[in-house]
């Protein structure tokens, strides 16, 4: 008899950056590494080492603070582009095995492998091959979650790490997780625990056996969603790259290397930041047309304000001239700034030649929609087009680096 | 810790099916022998791209050799310093 039963696992990469760190360092085994944001005091830790966390450091934590708990640890700027590289090879290795695998960040994807398994015997097997191959081509190792759906995966591959193996199915996902905080859950996060513990609900378990409508008046449409998680119920299939929906969002944000209070550098680096935004927005064929700005201070309180403008864009002096009138005039005058952010949203992918046809057509989500016709051709606009096309072309032969703004040259990152 | 440097250097280079492979390099008049190429990646500059070779010696030291394909030009660009 056939077993039709989907086969789902996720890999997830064992401290993936420090790993690669160590890795390439073989000095660096069996010490406390962090890697980070490369700003000094005053970035934030992206992954650390098993040792690490043995003195309570983790991703997401300030250096100050993982200084403090671990004084004699090594902190590594991040150099991302051995991750990437990393990250790609992983990728090839991942289709070797199955065609149907859906990256979802720089170490971690989900692979169906429901009709690849038979060759190697069972899908621990196939898995065992291919946590040896990463292994022998890239000396990392990986912890991976097998289950009939990607959300038991997920869950899965965190229980044994590092290097672990998990096979988890619907009961022992009830065995494992029903006595457990529901914060244990992925995708479940501060607010919603304080939510659930205010209506008396603090484990897996009692999320579970709550009614999908009473979550639903609690959390909208979302409550249902919850009630499957906490129930191990996902049918969603594993998407291959390009099946993927477009991008929501682009956005870029930076920690100064010291709190400002002056106006023109808020400036300058917010000029800065939409340049990189509206450049990584061309590379990608988006345009769009809400722009955000995030504004922290120096006692850490965060701000974002939104904009939705009339048409989209992915000129830099649009974005930056709306993202500059959402900062707040007292923030660089009265209150200090800590940390910028910009970002784009509700993005349209471009086609080809866009640029080139003010008629061109803009595709949303596979739909098909009109660009209303400029009806007084602007010569200015028509300027500002073409030297962006000089500066991507420059900056494609290049490097990004190799061209500027002017008025960036006083961004303080 | 790291120091980050752009110290010209020169370097034999195995050519391995279609691998590069570093074996020793010079840097300030010492040769040093590479005991292992422990990682290897790509980045791009506009259109050119840059090979970086992690690499340890025998006495276990660790540098970061960078080929410019551009410039047809080796450098050290990272040391680790105890």
């Amino acid at each position: 008899m056939v077993d039709f039963s989907p086969v789902i696992i996720h890999v997830d990469m064992d401290a993936f950056f420090a790993a690669v760190e160590i890795r390439n360092n073989p000095r660096l085994k069996g010490l406390p590494v962090m890697v980070g944001g490369g700003i000094g005091q005053r970035g934030v830790v992206s992954t650390c080492s098993y040792k690490a966390r043995k003195y309570g450091v983790h991703s997401g934590m300030s250096t100050v603070k993982a200084k403090q708990l671990c004084p004699d640890g090594v902190f590594i700027s991040a150099g991302l582009g051995g991750y990437v590289y990393a990250s790609a090879c992983l990728q090839k290795i991942f289709e070797k095995y199955t065609p149907i695998v859906e990256p979802c960040s720089v170490d971690e994807a989900f692979l169906d492998i429901t009709g690849a398994y038979r060759p190697y015997g069972g899908p621990v097997e196939l898995v065992l091959a291919m946590k040896q191959e990463i292994a022998a081509k890239l000396n990392l190792t990986c912890s991976v979650g097998i289950s009939p759906a990607k959300y038991l995966a997920k869950m899965a591959s965190g229980l044994n790490k590092p290097n672990g193996l998990t096979v988890m199915d619907q009961s022992k996902f009830k065995e494992v997780f029903f006595p457990q905080s529901v914060k244990e859950l992925w995708g479940i996060g501060e607010s919603t625990t304080r939510t659930l513990a205010g209506e008396g609900i603090f484990t897996v378990g009692e999320l579970a056996e709550a009614r999908p409508e009473f979550l639903k008046r609690l959390f909208g449409v979302n409550g249902y969603g919850l009630s499957d998680m906490s129930r191990g119920i996902d049918d969603s299939p594993v998407l291959r790259y390009r099946e993927m929906p477009n991008d929501k969002s682009m956005s870029h944000e930076t920690t100064l290397r010291e709190d400002i209070q002056d106006p023109s550098m808020i400036r300058a680096t917010i000029l800065w930041l939409s340049d990189k935004v509206a450049r990584r927005m061309r590379r990608g064929g988006y345009v769009g047309r809400t722009v955000s700005v995030k504004i922290r201070s120096s006692d850490f309180k965060t701000i974002t304000r939104s904009h939705t403008i009339i048409r989209s864009t992915d000129r830099c002096d649009v974005i930056f001239k709306t993202a500059l009138g959402l900062v707040p005039k007292e923030y660089g005058m009265k209150i200090k700034v800590r940390l910028l952010g910009v970002r784009m949203s509700h993005l349209e992918r471009v086609s080809a030649g866009d640029d080139e046809d003010d008629e061109a057509v803009v595709h949303n989500a596979g739909e098909k929609v009109g660009r209303q016709l400029e009806l007084i051709t602007d010569v200015h606009e028509h300027r500002i087009k073409e030297l962006t096309h000089a500066v991507d072309a420059i900056r494609n032969k290049f490097g990004e680096h190799s061209i500027k703004l002017a008025g960036t040259m006083r961004s303080h990152s | 810790m790291y120091q980050e440097m752009d110290d010209p250097i020169d370097v034999v280079v195995l050519f391995q099916g279609n691998k590069m492979k570093p074996s020793r390099f010079r840097w300030k008049d010492r040769v040093y022998r590479i005991s292992e190429v422990t990682g290897d990646w790509k980045t791009d500059v506009g259109a050119y791209r840059i090979r970086h070779f992690a690499v340890v010696d025998a006495s276990s030291n660790f540098f970061q050799l960078s080929y410019d394909e551009r410039k047809g030009s080796w450098v050290i660009s990272k040391i680790w310093i105890e």
